[in-house]
């Protein structure tokens, strides 16, 4: 077997705030093997965009991060800062949340990703004129500034961006959330055309799960920062075993089916608050199926089926109730 | 930038001037009802004396009269004679031009330059020693008044050590070469110089350490992290110019205020620059001279702005839409 692009062991992310130690990741294991995507899916809050910028280092320095980060076999978390600028881009571009401000609003698009194949020593033989080209914004476009693109341009332009360093494996955090649908089926059908010309791996954090079952070979969710349910993609989407991820696809409206849109079944009350967990099973005070032994166990990923690869962290599967 | 932008702006410059000169004409009839007042005191003037100096004066006729001769003369840069001097207002400000010009020159400069270095350094490592040091500098140096500063120097460096000068341009009576000439104005400058950027240091330190923090927290900067930048090309090619936007037109404004310091600065060091001959205009009613200077002082301000405006437009690309 061959060595995976990317292996996460064990992470464990918290911020240092003034009420204290926050804990965001609590012991994530994660694997993305060459040419695979990743969809990770979960509510806001529950840690997946603290993990795709722990993934790089990007967090401030006071966040306490521990556990593993392998980019084909080698730990990011003891790197030099030098080795670690090495990687960023160069093995693991992200491409952003376009709606937000991570353009720098005075630099034309053209230097913003000319800048990072300059900083790698990468001399692209089309340059950016090409890249724009692959996303379909038009080579013209270089000159322009972000506040002269739209939504849409500006998510392509990132898109270009995260290319510009041939990685091995891209992290996509939200990169269709802020746009309509239409919009968003066109970008996801450019990333998944890339992906296949490139044999790239890629990372898809998305509180969507609709737009996995497009793109996502794997399917991971998280809740309050740990994965709870993990599997195959389709195998996954279609039969959800875990009672939040069975909430969570069930709080998306059915297409055609109009009762469920003017009343998707909501999850009850609010995602907990990193700061105050509940103990045991933290999805247990939400949780229509909870037990009193929820409250007090420490539930893990199980495996529930030999033939495929799916895991669950649930009381009521695996045999861990018994 | 475009031409558009810039016709507006320089339009606007011209208007605020104009605005100016009509202020001037009332703010000077409002000071003193009795032009030649000073003149009262020391000798008597016969009537026929008073009619040649009000005629020469502008000052017959109805107040329209009046505007209309005054305008006139505005724009032929005529401001009369000065009552103190009985010299041209033109000549004794020509004379005194260059001297000024080099001193609020030279410490705006250098306030500008030390004060963004200081700011945008303290703001990136904000909370670090260099930042607690620097603020605490940059709070004292902004809330001291920079003729204290003059008084300090003057005291204590000039007047203890006899290294620099007290006062003055250059030396009185010294026979000097060219160069050694160059050198003795210059050793005459050192204290104004450093009176003046003191004073106004602080303010452009503090004002470029905000934009620096607010910057800070910018998801570009993320972005910038994320494809493998060093820390100091990250902050040099997207914190800073971010971060100069919001400073450039505050520090405008108080470019304006190192005109008003070089009144004070001038006076401390006898410089005999256009601050000393306001000083002694207002002490002596000078009105002639005061009107030029204030009109002096307004453009100049006026014109600090309108190079701010210039310079955002090439800072910041979104300045093009915003007509």
């Amino acid at each position: 077997m061959t060595t995976p692009v990317l292996q996460v062991n064990e992470l464990q992310v918290s911020y240092h705030a003034h009420s204290g130690v926050v804990p965001a990741v609590r012991g994530v294991d994660l694997e993305i093997a060459h040419g695979e995507t990743l969809g990770l899916a979960g509510e806001s809050g529950c840690g997946k965009s603290t993990l795709a910028l722990a993934l790089l280092r990007l967090l401030p320095p006071t966040t306490k991060v521990t556990g593993s980060i392998l980019f084909a076999g080698k730990d990011i978390l003891t790197m030099r800062p030098g080795e670690v600028r090495a990687i960023r881009w160069a093995q693991a571009s992200i491409i952003f949340q376009g709606a937000q401000h991570v353009l720098n609003p005075v630099r034309t698009i053209g230097r913003q990703i000319d800048e990072a194949s300059e900083t790698h020593g990468m001399n692209r033989s089309g340059g950016v004129a090409e890249l724009l080209e692959i996303v379909g914004l038009g080579a013209r476009r270089a000159k322009d500034y972000p506040h002269e693109l739209s939504g849409g341009q500006k998510q392509r332009a990132l898109i270009a961006m995260a290319l510009a360093c041939d990685p091995m494996l891209i992290i996509a955090d939200e990169p269709t959330t802020a746009l309509d649908v239409m919009i968003q089926a066109q970008i996801l059908q450019m990333l998944e055309e890339i992906k296949r010309e490139r044999g790239l791996s890629m990372l898809f954090i998305t509180h969507d799960l609709s737009v996995l079952s497009q793109i996502a070979d794997r399917v991971a969710i998280m809740y309050a920062g740990r994965v709870i349910e993990v599997g195959a993609g389709r195998d996954l989407l279609r039969e959800f075993k875990h009672p939040y991820s069975i909430a969570l696809a069930a709080s998306f409206p059915v297409i055609g089916d109009t009762a469920s849109r003017r009343n998707p079944r909501g999850l009850v009350g609010d995602p907990p608050s990193p700061n105050d967990l509940p103990s045991g099973c933290a999805f247990h005070p939400r949780c229509s199926v909870a037990i009193e032994k929820c409250r007090s166990t420490d539930v893990v990923l199980k495996s529930v089926s030999k033939s495929m690869d799916r895991r669950v962290a649930c009381l009521h599967f695996g045999g861990q109730s018994d | 930038m475009s031409w558009r932008y810039l016709l507006k702006k320089v339009g606007g410059a011209f208007l605020t001037m104009a605005v100016v000169v009509v202020f001037n004409f009332f703010l000077f009839r409002i000071v003193d009802r009795d032009p030649l007042a000073k003149y009262r005191g020391r000798s008597k003037l016969t009537p026929e004396q008073r009619e040649t100096m009000i005629r020469r004066m502008g000052l017959e006729g109805s107040k329209w009269d009046q505007f209309v001769v005054y305008v006139k003369s505005v724009f032929r840069l005529d401001f009369g004679r000065s009552f103190d001097s009985t010299q041209p207002v033109l000549e004794e400000i020509k004379m005194r031009l260059p001297a000024t010009l080099l001193l609020v020159g030279v410490s705006t400069l250098l306030t500008i330059f030390i004060g963004l270095y200081i700011g945008t350094k303290a703001g990136w490592r904000r909370g670090s020693r260099f930042d607690k040091a620097s603020t605490s500098a940059s709070m004292v140096l902004y809330s001291t008044p920079e003729f204290f500063f003059g008084m300090l120097l003057l005291a204590f460096v000039a007047g203890r050590t006899g290294w620099f000068p007290t006062g003055g341009l250059r030396t009185v009576g010294a026979d000097h070469d060219f160069v050694g000439n160059i050198l003795d104005r210059l050793h005459h400058l050192v204290l104004p110089m450093l009176t003046l950027t003191l004073g106004y240091l602080g303010s452009y330190a503090l004002i470029m350490r905000t934009s620096m923090i607010e910057t800070l927290g910018e998801d570009y900067l993320v972005t910038a992290r994320a494809k493998g930048l060093k820390d100091s090309e990250v902050m040099s090619r997207h914190a800073v110019p971010n971060a100069l936007l919001p400073s450039v037109s505050l520090i405008a404004i108080s470019c304006g205020y190192i005109i008003g310091g070089a009144i004070t600065t001038e006076t401390v060091f006898s410089y005999p620059g256009l601050g000393l001959a306001t000083a002694n205009a207002i002490q002596n009613n000078d009105l002639p001279m005061l009107q030029a200077l204030f009109m002096l002082a307004s453009a100049a301000v006026i014109l600090f702005n309108l190079i701010a405006d210039i310079i955002y437009a090439f800072l910041d690309p979104r300045v093009k839409r915003v007509e």
